[in-house]
């Protein structure tokens, strides 16, 4: 079993997600070690981007300081380096398609399975285009994630038939509160899992503020993706926002 | 290798979100594109509304003051809206409402696609949204008057540069948002599949009827196409034709912005390298770590650090030339057809005037040169004076 399946073998996963290098890396490596003391089962780390298409406000203004901050692909490889002594949650990286494509997709995914990350997700890159990735990630050990919307369900057969690690659930952005948006992850996980013999982990992201918003959303799913709250701390506090996130966290991984 | 590949480039590297709406148009546009019907009506619209076929003119002043091969241009200027961009416009809306969408959305530079866009939805009765980005919203404000004025709500995009390459992660990320009433008109050969086949489709009636013309008035084929290249539609359409005509050599003119060895360009051939974004694989301008840059150019509608995938294969191949044109080679050009020809072309089409005034002189007489023109100037004027010096108030 590969350390991304662990996540999610024993409770619901309680998986966040921060931005590397907001403010700074080193505050990207203080809050890995404090998360995963809290109770993170995976860590997903974003690689900053300068042209973040598929985020919303929050994370593209993460995204906007990290790089000012002069964070890069090396600085975000050299941080979880540094973290291998400390840390014994897995860590899979997001970020964009060009990132890894300019670093040389073998010589990025070769890197990270070396550091140890687990798994990539790809927020430009859908099921169609994945194989370019995928194939190099299945070589080196590392679980290449794919997205579903519930626009999907026209090709969830290929896309749970050719799912690795778990699969990530989200909506669109937009309309209807935040009951129904359960409701639309709970018809498409079940559709996902009816498609496939093997087990298959669901773990849904969305935009999930509260710890009350996290409990309805574990109720549907086998892991809950804390997308841009804690990004959200960091742009309101910066460096002080260590506090803010550990308590955070904790209300968070209880409510899961 | 996925689907919408010109040899590796291209492709459909979008966000999940996107898929359904790509495959959707895919499907429609695979429906209808050879629908008689459907082109009936475009065929009208492109006839009755937008003024085809563009004259193919022939530049006798310049021709005689370059002093070498003879020089066409191809008046895409002369289109409604001034420019080509309606032809491409035409066609996705009409293929929209065959999809039962009501609302149009789309990106713009210099704010031609936008109008061509708020146009197509007033005179075909749909909602309009237009993402600009704010310094665009700032160099092209008539365009902005006009757009508000055709019934377009117009979004000035604050996020990155404030150019163009944010006004398309602006739109692409509403479009993910309300997929179920919107389409996507996208203003480029660029983007996910299948917009570069569409939009080259749509444009192709520019090398079509450049090919007629030309046999009409010379009985031959030219020697040369120039046409500019920001992501590339008008180049493409001008190409597209002639790309099995190997006899005719096309040349893509590229904004040098302040030259090509400077940081502040847009020659996305000349300087940039392989890369994925915007939902394609394509040349972009981007840092060692793949962050992309900012660019640079005089005209907003060349001011995009990419270019559509089959003009990267067409580079690539070596069936194409790009070339890179300066801000200031591009201003003497746009006053220089000015004065010479009594046209007033718009500074991304000035960038293609440039490169011929260089190339015409060391041809023989006897050759042909076809320019496309692929809008006017109008809107240029102000920022043209400025450059020049010169402060006029509209």
């Amino acid at each position: 079993m590969n350390s991304i399946v662990q996540a999610f073998s024993g409770r619901r996963a309680f998986i966040p997600f921060i931005t590397c290098g907001d403010p700074d890396i080193e505050t990207t490596e203080k809050l890995v070690g404090l998360l995963a003391e809290n109770g993170a089962d995976l860590i997903e780390l974003g690689i900053p981007f300068s042209d973040t298409t598929a985020e919303g406000e929050v994370v593209q203004e993460s995204n906007n300081r990290a790089l000012a901050s002069g964070t890069t692909t090396d600085t975000v490889f050299e941080m979880i380096t540094r973290l291998n002594n400390i840390r014994c949650v897995p860590i899979m990286l997001r970020t964009y398609a060009n990132v890894v494509f300019s670093y040389g997709t073998e010589r990025f995914v070769s890197r990270a399975a070396d550091i140890g990350v687990s798994g990539l997700i790809l927020s430009d890159v859908p099921f169609e285009e994945k194989d370019e990735f995928n194939a190099v990630c299945d070589r080196y050990g590392i679980s290449y994630i794919s997205s579903v919307v519930p626009y999907s369900l026209d090709r969830c057969d290929i896309i749970a038939a050719g799912a690795e690690g778990f699969l990530y659930c989200t909506l669109l952005g937009g309309d209807g509160d935040f009951d129904s948006k359960v409701n639309q992850i709970d018809v498409m996980v079940n559709e996902m899992k009816n498609h496939v013999d093997k087990e298959l982990f669901c773990a849904v992201d969305l935009d999930i503020s509260t710890p009350q918003e996290a409990s309805k959303a574990a109720s549907v799913a086998d892991g809950v993706v804390i997308g841009s709250a804690f990004d959200a701390l960091l742009g309101k506090y910066g460096r002080d926002g260590i506090d803010e996130i550990n308590t955070l966290a904790k209300s968070f991984r209880a409510a899961i | 290798m996925s689907k919408g590949r010109f040899g590796i480039y291209g492709g459909q590297y979008v966000p999940e979100s996107l898929m359904y709406a790509l495959n959707e148009l895919e499907e429609a546009y695979g429906k209808y594109k050879d629908d008689p019907d459907f082109n009936s009506e475009l065929n009208d619209l492109l006839s009755e509304y937008a003024g085809r076929p563009s004259r193919l003119y022939f530049a006798g002043h310049m021709t005689k003051d370059l002093g070498g091969a003879r020089i066409y241009l191809k008046r895409e200027d002369l289109n409604h809206t001034g420019a080509h961009k309606i032809n491409n416009v035409l066609g996705q809306a009409l293929l929209a409402k065959r999809m039962g969408k009501t609302r149009l959305i789309a990106e713009t530079g210099a704010g031609q696609h936008g109008v061509a866009t708020a146009t197509v939805a007033a005179l075909m009765g749909m909602e309009c949204d237009v993402y600009m980005g704010k310094e665009d919203t700032q160099r092209q404000a008539l365009n902005v008057y006009k757009m508000r004025l055709l019934g377009a709500r117009v979004h000035p995009v604050t996020s990155g540069t404030a150019t163009l390459k944010d006004a398309v992660n602006e739109t692409m990320r509403e479009w993910a948002k309300r997929l179920s009433d919107t389409h996507y008109c996208l203003g480029s050969c660029m983007g996910p599949h299948p917009f570069p086949t569409i939009v080259r489709d749509f444009q192709a009636v520019i090398s079509k009827e450049i090919k007629w013309q030309m046999l009409e008035k010379e009985g031959r084929l030219p020697d040369v196409v120039i046409a500019c290249v920001g992501g590339g539609s008008n180049a493409i359409g001008a190409f597209y034709n002639f790309i099995g005509d190997t006899s005719v050599r096309l040349i893509g003119c590229e904004a040098a912005g302040r030259g090509a060895d400077t940081y502040e360009t847009a020659a996305t051939i000349t300087v940039g390298k392989l890369g994925i974004f915007h939902g394609m694989k394509s040349y972009f301008c981007q840092d060692e770590y793949g962050q992309i840059a900012p660019v640079y150019s005089i005209s907003a509608g060349l001011d995009y650090p990419g270019i559509g995938p089959e003009h990267a294969w067409l580079h690539e191949t070596g069936r194409a030339e790009y070339v890179p044109v300066t801000d200031e080679e591009a201003v003497e050009a746009f006053e220089y057809l000015s004065r010479v020809e009594g046209i007033i072309p718009a500074i991304e089409s000035a960038h293609a005037v440039a490169y011929a005034m260089k190339l015409a002189p060391a041809m023989d007489k006897d050759k042909i040169i076809v320019i496309n023109i692929s809008g006017r100037g109008d809107k240029d004027c102000v920022a043209i004076a400025r450059y020049r010096g010169e402060d006029i108030s509209e």
